[in-house]
């Protein structure tokens, strides 16, 4: 498990992270949104041990992790620059994490090169940005650390070979209880891999939730009452995060499960009444909106 | 990892540095010996009387080779070490390598451990298997010999110490650094800045301090920090011996032995600056990538350093230009706080990189202006008593004390190996010299220094021609001190203490030590048997020389120490020195040619003996011609202004003998030993002195050109006060 208490940083006066909080549990993969500046950079590079924190503590299975090792042994970090030796090849590469991770597997390395179509002999440095990707992704994998950290590993993955990598690491889970930390300014992005997801803006968190709790919570549903009357009492009936209306067409963000919703319209003659998924972006909009942040201009809602 | 593991992955990943160092051990060791000595040709050479073997000859060039290895060996390892240094430790100047490493599972001590220890190691490994090579090419060569084999040796380990203590200060300019430029300048800071303080200081010193003595004192400069500078005294010690005399054979030797300390000395910087490197390394924030210095106290610290520095330096120029030495100047003010605000500003804009944040910190500015002037008013104002120091009686081991104002500037004598040198008189004095009068040298001090400093000083009201010598004295002090001061000896001293400092026999034996001459002499000659061993007289008009034997010197010298009896102060300043007497060695060898030895000695007109010894052997001259022989006399007058050119010229010429008889006795014979007072004056005037035989060969004319450009009579000088009424009156004076 990985502990966050209490954690600051600045720069230059500047605080980067401040006064956070956060646990992240294991075999969970959990997502660190916010756009630049927010911290998570910052963040992951204090989990990874490479800053040093101004206060508080992180721990990862109960071991502070700067300069500590034993608690570096624990995981793995792709940063969003990855740095590989200059002429090194990938076999190279693999040779040095060798020395470094007990259990760094050479035949797992192999298989996925083989697997990915990269060429182990050929020099990293002539390898595309999304290849580079790749073979930090391969060799993360290949080390069978308990925690993998990645930092905007995605972007600049063509979509095959970002679904490609996703599975990987769903597979990785499965197989020996992968626990990965991801950071991304893309809530599409993290929507179909991320068990948890973590919000910071200002270097603080907006919020910190399971998705299936996010997703249970709250509600879309669109409703065309027989009655308009009736609306005024079924609305207060609901704890309504968002309310739009067309004509007759009530669509509601509410706070709601869906077995209350149905018992509640139940009693109510209505024309239309229709629970609608709703995407992550939606679910964090009216969250965030009730604590007074405009989210839209947090997120980035790049598809 | 093992650390034997992190090492081999560490240098696979740094093959180019392996490259490089091997280059130049390659270059070194076996490129430069082998095209050196594989092409070397040995002609017939003679050492003295001796022809050298072709082996002796192989092992001079081997000599010459190992000299030159040894500054072409420095140029190397300053490269190597600061290159390597920085590049172990660059990967801290990008986001990404510093991911990289330190999210890996290495400790931060492990990590500094192998990158600073890497270096080292590299370089011992390569540079030794680089020196057995050199060592086989060198015997391959012929060239090979105990003293060559052993100063290889010598200087590996020599350079070995001065790569470690180059690249530990490069390790940790770059530790503190945030990016290559500001760490290959940290670099240089850490490694000058005790040398730009010592010689600011010094400058300062030698500026404002009237008593300061610039020659011995300079040993303030040499920096005890530096590598390189302990570096240059072992050097210096194998370069001064001469090769062609195959010195080198105990010199090489003997050099390593005596740099033992320096050694040391550099081992102790090597281990703190690695310490202090690891400290900072360690507590280095990494958010400190492309910033200037990591820690922002050092960049205060640096930036201020330079500009108290810089404004010392500069108010020490400026007050040489506007000639304010010892008063306030205005512009010196201006000056200093002009510079004092561009090094600061520009420190600022190099640390940030950002000329918008030059004015970040424009407290440093008056701090420094404020430290800088008081640094400047503390000199000017000898502050703490350096040109009124005199210590106490009871503080003085030995001293010794002597005067600039002299005719001879080399003393011959002997080396540690017996061989006969011409030695530098003030070195000679300073090692032998040793006194223990302590209280006649206070009290000479006391006055010698007020009067220094009324001629010179802050204190000067008198400016006309100083009547006074120029006197150095070392003190020895008991806590093991050497305190230098140069003063002025007035004329009008008492003579006690003189008499009993300068009459001394600890005083005489050292100063006249005529037997190490000799021995000198007889090495010199028996190495050099075609060489000319010859005695000359000298008066102020002409010389004697003839050839001699040493024999003929030993009798002379003999004459001379009977005479040195009678030698004090009160003497020097009673009798005139009427002549000198000079011995000189001229070697007559080719190439490996013995060196020229030259003497000269004081005649004063009561040494009764040397002038015997003189005349036996034929040189004695007198001081002034007999005045039956004397067919007239030229007294010739020059005005100069002050710009130094001719106004008028009066000439008077006597044929009468009286008149002739007291121009002579006015005449200046003094031929400047020890003590003599000079008294030039632009009053003086010449007189030409024409003998019956020179006026029967030359002709007669009253043109005293034509006598002196055809060098023909003898001149003399009449001082002011001596100048007879009548020729005052004939010249118009």
């Amino acid at each position: 498990m990985i502990e966050i208490k209490q954690v600051s940083k600045a720069f230059d006066g500047v605080k980067a992270v401040d006064g956070l909080s956060m646990s992240m549990n294991e075999k969970e993969v959990f997502g660190l949104l916010g756009t630049n500046g927010a911290g998570k950079t910052t963040l992951l590079r204090m989990m990874t041990g490479i800053l040093k924190a101004d206060s508080g503590k992180i721990t990862i299975d109960e071991k502070e992790v700067y300069d500590n090792p034993k608690a570096k042994e624990l995981f793995f970090f792709i940063p969003d620059d990855v740095y590989y030796f200059p002429l090194a090849k990938p076999k190279d590469m693999a040779e040095h994490y060798k020395g470094i991770y007990q259990n760094f597997s050479v035949e797992y390395f192999n298989e996925m090169m083989e697997r990915f179509g990269l060429d182990r002999n050929r020099r990293v440095n002539t390898f595309s940005k999304g290849m580079k990707k790749q073979l930090a992704v391969i060799l993360a994998l290949s080390a069978q650390t308990k925690y993998l950290f990645c930092d905007e590993t995605f972007d600049g993955l063509d979509p095959v070979i970002r679904q490609a990598t996703k599975s990987l690491i769903a597979q990785a889970m499965e197989d020996r209880g992968l626990t990965t930390v991801l950071t991304s300014h893309n809530l599409r992005e993290l929507e179909d891999v991320c068990d948890h997801i973590g919000l910071l803006h200002q270097g603080g968190v907006l919020l910190s939730k399971d998705i299936e709790d996010l997703k249970i919570g709250v509600q879309k549903l669109q409703v065309v009452y027989e009655d308009e009357n009736d609306s005024q009492n079924v609305e207060l009936q609901m704890e309504i995060l968002d309310h739009k209306r067309q004509g007759r067409l009530h669509v509601y963000t509410v706070r709601q499960t869906p077995a209350e919703l149905d018992d509640l319209f139940g009693k109510v003659k209505t024309v239309l009444y229709e629970i609608l998924p709703l995407t992550l972006e939606e679910i964090f909009i009216s969250e965030t909106e009730v604590v007074g942040y405009d989210i839209s201009k947090i997120i980035n809602r790049s598809l | 990892m093992t650390f034997q593991k992190l090492l081999t992955d560490h240098y696979k990943n740094r093959l180019w540095l392996v490259v490089l160092t091997a280059l130049g051990s390659l270059i070194h060791y076996v490129l430069i010996p082998a095209l050196f000595l594989g092409g070397y040709k040995v002609s017939v050479v003679t050492e003295g009387n001796k022809l050298l073997t072709v082996k002796d000859a192989m092992q001079i060039a081997g000599a010459e080779w190992f000299n030159f290895s040894l500054i072409f060996g420095m140029l190397e390892i300053i490269l190597l070490a600061a290159i390597t240094g920085i590049q172990e430790f660059s990967y801290l100047y990008k986001n990404n390598s510093v991911d990289f490493y330190d999210s890996q599972p290495v400790a931060f001590r492990s990590r500094f451990i192998i990158n600073y220890a890497s270096g080292i190691i590299m370089f011992a490994v390569i540079y030794a298997i680089g020196m057995i090579f050199g060592l086989a090419v060198i015997t391959a060569c012929g060239s090979g010999c105990p003293a060559l084999y052993t100063g290889i040796l010598e200087s590996y380990l020599w350079f070995l110490i001065l790569y470690a203590g180059i690249y530990s200060f490069a390790v940790l300019g770059a530790v503190v650094s945030g990016n290559l430029f500001i760490a290959f300048l940290a670099g240089c800071f850490i490694s000058g800045i005790e040398f730009l303080f010592r010689i600011i200081i010094f400058g300062g010193m030698a500026q404002y301090f009237t008593t300061m003595y610039h020659i011995a004192d300079s040993e303030i400069i040499r920096p005890r920090s530096l590598p390189l500078a302990w570096y240059f005294s072992y050097i210096g010690d194998v370069l001064s011996a001469d090769v062609d005399k195959m010195e080198f054979v105990t010199a090489i030797p003997k050099a390593f032995i005596s740099s033992g300390k320096g050694m040391a000395v550099c081992l102790v910087v090597a281990c703190i600056a690695c310490t202090l490197a690891y400290v900072a390394f360690i507590n280095r924030p990494r958010e400190a990538v492309e910033k200037g210095l990591c820690f922002p106290i050092l960049e205060s610290f640096v930036k201020i350093s330079l500009g108290i520095l810089g404004g010392i330096l500069t108010g020490t120029i400026s007050d040489m230009i506007f000639s304010s030495v010892f008063s306030f100047s205005v512009m010196t003010f201006v000056v200093i706080a002009v510079v004092i605000a561009l090094i600061c500003l520009v420190g600022e804009w190099i640390f940030s990189l950002n000329i918008t944040k030059v004015f970040n910190k424009v407290w440093q500015i008056p701090l420094c202006i404020i430290a800088a002037f008081a640094v400047i008013i503390i000199f000017k104002q000898d502050a703490f008593g350096y040109d009124s120091y005199v210590p106490g009686v009871d503080q003085i081991e030995s001293f010794a004390l002597y005067t600039q104002d002299n005719y001879s500037y080399s003393i011959i004598t002997t080396d540690e190996e017996g061989r006969g040198i011409n030695q530098d008189r003030e070195e000679y004095l300073r090692n032998n010299l040793s006194l223990t009068d302590a209280a006649d040298v206070v009290e000479v001090a006391k006055i010698g220094m007020k009067e220094r400093r009324k001629l010179f000083g802050r204190d000067s009201t008198d400016f006309s021609r100083p009547q006074s010598w120029s006197v150095t004295v070392l003190y020895r002090m008991k806590n093991g001190r050497q305190i230098w001061r140069q003063m002025e000896i007035p004329y009008d001293i008492d003579h006690a203490p003189m008499d009993n400092i300068i009459g001394s026999n600890e005083y005489k034996d050292v100063y006249f030590d005529l037997n190490k001459t000799i021995e000198g002499l007889k090495d010199a000659v028996s190495f050099d048997t075609k060489g000319r061993l010859s005695l000359s007289y000298n008066t102020a008009q002409n010389n004697e020389t003839a050839s001699a034997e040493i024999d003929d010197v030993k009798a002379l010298f003999k004459a001379y120490e009977k005479d040195l009896n009678k030698y004090d102060f009160s003497y020097s300043q009673g009798n005139v020195c009427i002549g000198t007497v000079d011995v000189n060695f001229a070697p007559v060898s080719q190439g490996m040619s013995a060196e020229n030895l030259y003497r000269t000695l004081p005649v004063y007109e009561g040494y009764d003996n040397t002038i015997k010894a003189l005349k036996e052997k034929g040189l004695f001259l007198d001081p002034l011609p007999d005045i039956e022989n004397v067919s007239f006399v030229i007294a010739q007058y020059d005005k100069v202004n002050e710009n130094g050119e001719l106004e008028r010229s009066e000439t008077a010429r006597y044929d009468e003998k009286d008149k002739i008889s007291e121009l002579l006795d006015s005449a200046d014979i003094n031929c400047y030993g020890d003590w003599s007072r000079y008294s030039y004056s632009m009053e003086d005037i010449s007189a030409i002195v024409l003998s019956e035989e020179e006026i029967a060969e030359a002709g007669d004319t009253d043109d005293p050109d034509y006598y002196w450009n055809h060098d023909i009579g003898s001149t003399y000088t009449i001082r002011k006060e001596n100048i007879p009424d009548f020729v005052k009156t004939d010249l118009g004076l």
